[in-house]
């Protein structure tokens, strides 16, 4: 007898809630949308509100992007809802993925900080719609770059503690995934954080990196071997493999990236798959899911993330990616963790740096 | 935190589940309906949902219920305790 050609879903949790995705026409928007559709994480009782503007091709795409999902996933849809006004975003989970991205085109990387001025706009604009038009419980997660300004706008108009940046819970799921590599193990089996800036300033703590199988001394020894200490500076290390995919293409940018330790393969790959026209959507939808399956599910989740925070780490008072406790009430709290000296006053320089990327975009 | 009485206007031949949908809502913000009523009238159905909450909550609720599909139209009212049918013989045609 003929299987149905559809993949297996994972665990799909009967809380309905509804979630609703700005910037649903993107890549990472409707990747997102795909995810919690077809992971089943979403219930049909569920509402699944896709957010686009009424003067965008999004007027368009989105009610397109709504019959296709209807065809594609009829047995387990949840309700769509397509919404074209920032008033009409009504959810529990707000995801933020709406804006400009760095081109793919480009030769080589813009800092995030440059689509801060374009971006800061499109935040406000959902931000105040948010604080006009919600319940005010709305746990709000920020994908769109630069993913601080996002919190910190966000913010300003809504609990801090509900609103989380998910740079930091994606580059420390990639740092994870590059130290598995190396072990020969999979990723869940690895610990480890990649704090500070979700950009240049990102600082992969090898201090809070552990994995299973791997305390005895030996293991200790092997582990920490992976910090390759000659190797060139993370912009350096972008600039090259950016040459290369330029010259040469994104097989020789990733055989290069693959020569690098965890830590310069955390920077560089993204950027590779970026630039390369594939986009990081499919990755950074995935991941989101997870997310919104776990604490849909009512577990806690111990993770990295950009949050807007008044002393509670390092006496930062700014937005940067730190440890924290997640739940479907948001931030639980953050936690405290043991860094190196090195560590520690890396992650301040990257709130520093933050904050003047902040200030810059909105004085 | 006031009564309120939604009368909320759902377009004939509606699909199966919107009770559920619309229980849902409220259900998701904590609050119990005090009473529910579901008639037609010519081409129209009918819910009246009889609750208590706040008014920006309220508010809200006739923002999320209006943007199920079938709902075409809510009337809000102060709940001052007649029953739901009477808030009909009120309602706009």
């Amino acid at each position: 007898m003929a299987q149905p050609l559809r993949r297996p879903q994972r665990r799909a949790y009967t809380v309905p809630v509804d979630v609703a995705i700005i910037g649903a026409s993107g890549a990472i928007g409707r990747q997102t949308a795909i995810s919690l559709v077809e992971s089943g994480v979403l219930p049909p009782t569920s509402r699944l509100q896709l957010v686009g503007r009424q003067d965008g091709p999004s007027q368009h795409l989105l009610p397109g992007l709504a019959a296709d999902l209807t065809d594609a996933f009829a047995e387990t849809l949840p309700e769509i809802d397509v919404a074209l006004d920032p008033q009409d975003v009504l959810a529990d989970i707000v995801i933020v993925a709406a804006g400009a991205a760095i081109p793919t085109s480009e030769g080589t990387p813009r800092e995030r900080g440059e689509l801060a001025q374009d971006n800061a706009a499109v935040f406000e604009r959902y931000a105040r719609a948010l604080r006009r038009t919600g319940h005010g419980e709305e746990l709000v997660l920020v994908v769109t770059n630069p993913v601080e300004l996002g919190v910190h706008i966000f913010s300003q108009h809504h609990p801090r503690n509900r609103v989380i940046g998910m740079g930091a819970f994606l580059d420390t799921l990639r740092f994870r995934r590059e130290i598995a590599a190396d072990l020969g193990i999979r990723r869940q089996r690895v610990h480890g954080l990649v704090l500070g800036e979700h950009g240049s300033h990102m600082v992969p703590c090898w201090s809070t990196v552990s994995a299973y199988g791997f305390d005895s001394e030996e293991g200790r020894t092997r582990l920490m071997a992976l910090q390759s200490a000659d190797e060139p500076s993370p912009s350096a290390a972008v600039a090259e493999v950016t040459d290369i995919l330029r010259t040469q293409g994104p097989a020789a940018a990733y055989r290069r990236a693959a020569s690098f330790g965890p830590t310069l393969r955390v920077y560089t790959k993204p950027y590779i798959t970026h630039l390369s026209g594939a986009k990081t959507a499919i990755g950074t939808a995935e991941i989101i899911c997870r997310l919104v399956e776990t604490i849909l599910g009512g577990q806690q989740l111990q993770a990295a993330a950009q949050l807007q925070l008044e002393g509670e780490f390092l006496g930062i008072h700014g937005v940067t990616g730190v440890p924290a406790l997640l739940s479907n009430r948001g931030v639980e709290r953050i936690e405290p963790v043991a860094l190196t000296d090195a560590e520690a006053d890396a992650v301040r320089s990257a709130a520093i740096h933050s904050a003047a990327l902040i200030k810059k975009a909105r004085p | 935190m006031t009564p309120w009485a939604l009368i909320v206007h759902v377009q004939s031949g509606t699909r199966p589940g919107l009770v559920e949908r619309v229980g849902r809502i409220f259900a998701d913000r904590g609050l119990s309906l005090s009473a529910l009523l579901a008639t037609t009238r010519g081409d129209t159905s009918l819910l009246v949902l009889c609750f208590t909450s706040s008014e920006p909550l309220r508010d809200y609720l006739v923002r999320r219920l209006s943007r199920i599909d079938e709902v075409h139209k809510i009337e809000v009212r102060a709940d001052d305790g007649r029953p739901p049918w009477a808030h009909l013989e009120l309602s706009q045609h």
